[in-house]
């Protein structure tokens, strides 16, 4: 493949630029070394409610309280001093912004989330920290579903075992012949 | 082969003892539970003896949770347990059933995440004796064979590597299971993480 010029590296970053923005299912933004934010993706501003203008130059945590009360900032502040990336699963974490819900069939509060903070790195030096969040409510839903479906095949299992084991008499219980509803 | 004096050993479990004890504690703090981790074993194989060591201690399919770092040192990271030892610790975690990891992209996660913490925790401390900054890779976590996580690590690499690898010795609600954090660094990088370590040994003393 040849190497790509000058321009053609500048048309790819504006591109990869617009696809983080405005096609990426997840949501990114970014922060300099002070924690004021520095990009903030379409997805951030349709799930916050806050669009790019009103919070570009924010410090992330006066916006976010929450990050501070739930020591969230850690994450940032090793991602700033030792270049830690860190991962925040769902499982553990719930969320990392509370956003709201977008599958409220699942009854949680706010939207559930898995999250990955890191460093901005130009060269060796660290000048911010990225933050992407991906919605797995999708995912829960399914999950959910398949945990229903392990449990009805567990108990027809049983079920199944119970009645193929003769009881005292040799009679089989009546109710026991039933297969529990699918 | 790349021999670890008795004093090198006792000085590296002694650190990754206090790595293993930070990670314990964010762990304990995150899911309300207390969470011991242990470091009751070390020791160092070339990559190419890794597969015959970790053999008779993780049976079946691995989840192995990867990190590659760099900076003045290079390297990859890897947490390892067996797959049912996987589920169990994110069942204890987060008190919820776990069902097989192939389906489960929520018990995946929580491994991942717990995979996460522990190799930070170790190669923040070995950067910080090494008075190096490392920079990390985004974790990842696959499931497969042992020899499938060993053969990723010989592609692309050159130079003779070796594995330190550190058993990790969970215990949380009065269940305990075994993984394996698994450091793979070049012969020159590990004789200079020795060398600091034994500079950092004789400062304590």
């Amino acid at each position: 493949m040849a190497p790509l010029v000058r321009s053609d590296s500048t048309r790819l970053q504006t591109a990869v630029s617009r696809w983080l923005s405005e096609l990426t299912r997840a949501g990114v933004f970014a922060t300099d070394a002070d924690l004021k934010v520095v990009a903030w993706n379409q997805w951030m501003e349709i799930h916050t409610q806050r669009p790019a203008a009103e919070i570009i130059g924010r410090p992330l945590l006066d916006e976010f309280p929450e990050l501070v009360s739930r020591e969230v900032d850690r994450r940032y502040r090793t991602a700033l001093r030792d270049g830690r990336v860190s991962t925040l699963s769902h499982g553990l974490h719930g969320y990392l912004l509370a956003l709201p819900p977008t599958h409220p069939d699942l009854g949680l509060a706010h939207m559930p989330q898995s999250s990955h903070i890191g460093p901005l790195m130009d060269g060796e030096a660290i000048i911010g920290t990225v933050t992407t969040i991906e919605n797995v409510s999708e995912r829960l839903t399914s999950e959910t579903e398949l945990r229903r479906q392990i449990e009805a095949h567990r108990v027809a299992r049983a079920t199944a075992e119970t009645v193929r084991k003769p009881t005292l008499g040799g009679a089989v219980p009546p109710g026991r012949m039933m297969l529990p509803p699918r | 082969m790349k021999q670890l004096t008795v004093g090198q050993t006792d000085a590296l479990v002694e650190l990754l003892n206090i790595a293993f004890g930070r990670a314990a504690a964010s762990l304990s703090k995150l899911t309300g539970h207390r969470v011991q981790l242990e470091v009751p074993q070390i020791t160092m194989c070339p990559i190419d003896e890794l597969s015959v060591y970790l053999r008779p201690m993780i049976q079946g399919e691995v989840a192995s949770v990867h990190q590659i770092f760099s900076g003045s040192v290079v390297g990859d990271a890897f947490m390892l347990l067996d797959g049912q030892s996987a589920a169990i610790l994110k069942e204890l975690l987060t008190n919820e059933p776990a069902m097989p990891l192939e389906i489960d992209a929520s018990a995946r996660e929580v491994v991942t995440e717990v995979g996460n913490i522990l190799l930070n925790a170790c190669l923040g401390t070995f950067g910080n004796v090494l008075k190096v900054q490392v920079s990390f890779s985004v974790p990842h976590l696959t499931l497969e064979s042992l020899e499938g996580v060993v053969g990723s690590l010989a592609v692309g690499q050159e130079g003779l590597r070796h594995a330190l690898i550190v058993h990790a010795a969970f215990r949380l609600r009065g269940s305990s299971l075994t993984g394996y954090v698994v450091i793979v660094l070049s012969v020159a990088s590990i004789d200079r993480l020795v060398r600091a370590v034994d500079q950092w040994a004789s400062e304590q003393t």
